[in-house]
């Protein structure tokens, strides 16, 4: 149910028609159709709060600043927690394991983790962006400036006149 | 349409960070030999979109940047980062996600890593400077100084986001000036608001409006100090759900409108009531707020303490008069209060004492840190011995303490014998820290108070006082080097203890001189609720 790459405005109409759970169709910025359940969609507080304003369910909800791959894995945390439940301990286990190891593989891919993090933002996808804000900062958590600076590949470029500002910061605190 | 508009505020505020001083080319070309493919990030100014929201498919590899965000709207210069030709991986996350995904990971971190952030390169100094450091603001007016009150005022409002704001005033004001003061908490989302009044001629003529406040929906934590609360009362809506922490110090508030603020509070945590002179009561319901901390200091009209319902309670501080209703919950096997701290500045009357044993203090079994003074000392030799073992009885046992603190405001040999009574008519299988806190003797009283003690000591303590002792000591001195007092009392200790040194050590006793007792040094320094 989840991804449907290529699918159609058509098809997704026909769907929406079936009995149950409505579908949502999420465009990405390159044009590209995903059509999910309402269930999954509304893991998205924006797109929750448009669909309850009633507006635009049928059009679908074009996302400027989204693209198709970052929206794929998008859909695939907000399925998971979505459609799945989390009455029992195995089933909000099963939810942890599953954060842990999608977290895992965007961690392995910087520049991806943050288009996630920027699209969990944007979209107001709570417990993905804190997902991925976690897991930026576990990188940063316990390093030298250095270590850091090389972790991120950040170039130093604090003026003398800045250090100097921070020296005194510090002699404030 | 709302989408567009939610993205108008998505994108501008996300690609900010994408402004790279530097010429284009240079950071194109390292874009693009540093992530191949289509991981550019690709910045899409509004206005090239089409009404659909979507943008023509060829520009999925251009590196668009909004010309419109390259211009900081706070008028300071661009972020003149130059970047280098070599600039490395471009896996900065400053550079890339917005502001305040930023902060949010830098909530994440530890303090010290938090602050470590704003020394890596210039747009995290930036971002310190901009935002996270700076969303507290403490103001202090004083007589023709900037900021007036009104200047205050003035600056508050222009300020966009404020999480603790503290105004202390030292000269003339308004109620109407705290009334104001309240809003712009309001508007700027304030989490953390301290007032305080400093000129005694004001603080009479001035009204605190609780009310009012209940507009500043964001407010976590409260702290007056030298403020009166007006009378002013609350329509039922009027709610703080997100406050979880008050502080009154020298408020002058009546009981029921204490009352009515904490119903109000249904996340309220830590209540703490200093010098405020006009309540009478503390009394909260079982049904309210999960209190977990509760602190009372110094309010000398207070007769009544009832949080028998609060089993949510961790800890209570009481400093001030003995009160004889002083119902505390029970500290049953699970329940989490486990930390007492009791001091009376005055005597406690022994006959009393049986019923406030028997009704008001709960089976103390399983508190893991208790504290208390020598006025309560007292109370355990001054029953007669048939009446110790029924009335200690309602005490319980002390099964599960850890840490005994004794408050001594005095150093006589009596005193000594206290202790002596006190740790012998108990059972304590599990202490491991016994801290004494002595009275800092003055100088000219020192000899005359020495030979005193001492002369009462060869009479004093009876020998067998330490004979029912379980508690096994190790004397770990760690005393003040500018008393006297604990030299005298390492004497009088070790003289009585040297039985118990052939055990194994277990307990820890520690002293500490304390300054001469007087109300105010007490309500500010020994009462540490933290510690």
């Amino acid at each position: 149910m989840a991804t449907g790459s290529g699918a159609a405005a058509a098809a997704a109409d026909a769907e929406e028609k079936e009995s149950g759970s409505r579908m949502i169709t999420l465009t990405s910025n390159e044009g590209k159709a995903f059509v999910v359940t309402e269930a999954s969609a509304r893991q998205s507080a924006t797109i929750r709060s448009m669909v309850d304003d009633g507006g635009c369910v049928d059009k679908g909800f074009p996302l400027p600043n989204v693209d198709s791959k970052t929206l794929a894995r998008v859909i695939q945390y907000c399925d998971e927690h979505g459609n799945k439940e989390a009455h029992t301990v195995d089933e909000r286990a099963a939810l942890a394991k599953f954060d842990k190891d999608f977290i895992a593989e965007l961690d392995a891919d910087k520049a991806f983790l943050y288009d996630v993090t920027m699209a969990a933002n944007y979209l107001h996808i709570q417990g993905l962006f804190a997902l991925t804000t976690q897991c930026i900062a576990d990188t940063i958590k316990g390093k030298t400036p250095e270590e850091i600076r090389t972790a991120f590949g950040i170039e130093y470029d604090l003026t003398a006149q800045d250090e100097e500002e921070i020296k005194e910061e510090d002699t404030h605190a | 349409m709302a989408l567009e508009s939610a993205a108008a505020g998505g994108s501008g505020g996300a690609k900010r960070r994408r402004v790279e001083g530097g010429g284009d080319g240079g950071r194109g070309a390292a874009a693009a030999a540093e992530e191949e493919e289509e991981e550019v990030m690709v910045v899409v100014p509004l206005e090239a979109l089409p009404d659909d929201g979507l943008p023509a498919a060829e520009e999925a590899d251009v590196m668009l940047v909004d010309l419109v965000e390259a211009l900081p709207d706070d008028g300071l210069p661009a972020a003149v980062a130059p970047v280098e030709a070599a600039a490395p991986v471009g896996e900065d996350p400053m550079v890339v996600i917005p502001d305040d995904a930023v902060l949010r990971i830098i909530s994440f971190l530890p303090l010290e890593s938090a602050i470590r952030t704003t020394v890596l390169s210039k747009e995290w100094l930036r971002l310190w400077k901009e935002d996270w450091g700076q969303k507290s603001r403490r103001y202090e007016i004083r007589a023709r100084c900037a900021p007036s009150v009104e200047g205050l005022l003035k600056i508050l409002e222009e300020e966009r986001r404020l999480e603790r704001l503290s105004v202390v005033v030292h000269t003339i004001m308004k109620s109407s000036h705290l009334r104001e003061i309240i809003e712009r908490s309001a508007d700027r989302r304030v989490e953390q608001l301290h007032v305080e009044l400093t000129n005694p001629n004001v603080v009479d003529k001035v009204r605190f409006h609780l009310p009012i406040l209940s507009r500043v929906i964001a407010l976590q934590h409260l702290s007056l100090r030298q403020i009166d609360v007006s009378k002013m009362r609350f329509t039922p809506q009027q709610r703080f759900n997100e406050l979880s922490e008050i502080c009154f110090h020298f408020v002058s508030i009546e009981s029921y409108m204490l009352r009515n603020v904490i119903t109000r509070c249904p996340n309220l945590r830590v209540l703490d009531l200093r010098s405020c002179f006009d309540l009478d009561a503390v009394a909260i319901s079982p049904g309210g707020p999960k209190l977990s901390s509760l602190t009372i200091a110094g309010c000398k009209h207070l007769n009544k303490v009832n949080v028998v319902g609060v089993t949510s309670l961790r800890s209570v501080f009481y400093s001030g008069r003995f009160l004889s209703s002083f119902y505390l919950p029970r500290t049953r096997r699970r329940s989490s209060f486990t930390n007492l701290y009791i001091c009376y500045d005055g005597p406690i009357i022994p006959m009393v004492f049986g019923k406030w044993a028997q009704d008001a203090l709960p089976k103390l079994s399983n508190l893991s840190n208790l504290t208390i003074c020598s006025n309560s000392l007292k109370i355990v030799p001054s029953l007669p011995d048939e009446e110790r073992t029924t009335q200690l009885k309602w005490l319980g046992g002390f099964r599960r303490l850890k840490e005994l603190q004794l408050l001594m405001f005095d150093i006589k040999a009596l005193n000594v014998f206290d202790i002596y009574t006190f740790l012998q008519s108990f059972h304590f299988p599990n202490l491991t820290k016994l801290f004494l806190q002595l009275p800092r003797i003055r100088e000219d009283v020192q000899e005359a108070v020495r030979e005193d003690v001492l002369q009462s000591m060869s009479e004093g303590v009876p020998e067998y006082a330490l004979d029912n002792l379980k508690v096994r000591f190790r004397w770990v001195w760690l005393f003040n080097k500018e008393t006297s007092s604990e030299e005298l009392w390492r004497v009088a200790l070790y003289k009585r203890a040297t039985p118990a040194l052939v055990q194994p050590s277990r307990v820890i006793l520690s002293l500490t001189a304390v300054g001469q007792q007087t109300e105010a040094k007490h309500q500010q320094d020994n009462l540490s609720p933290e510690s």
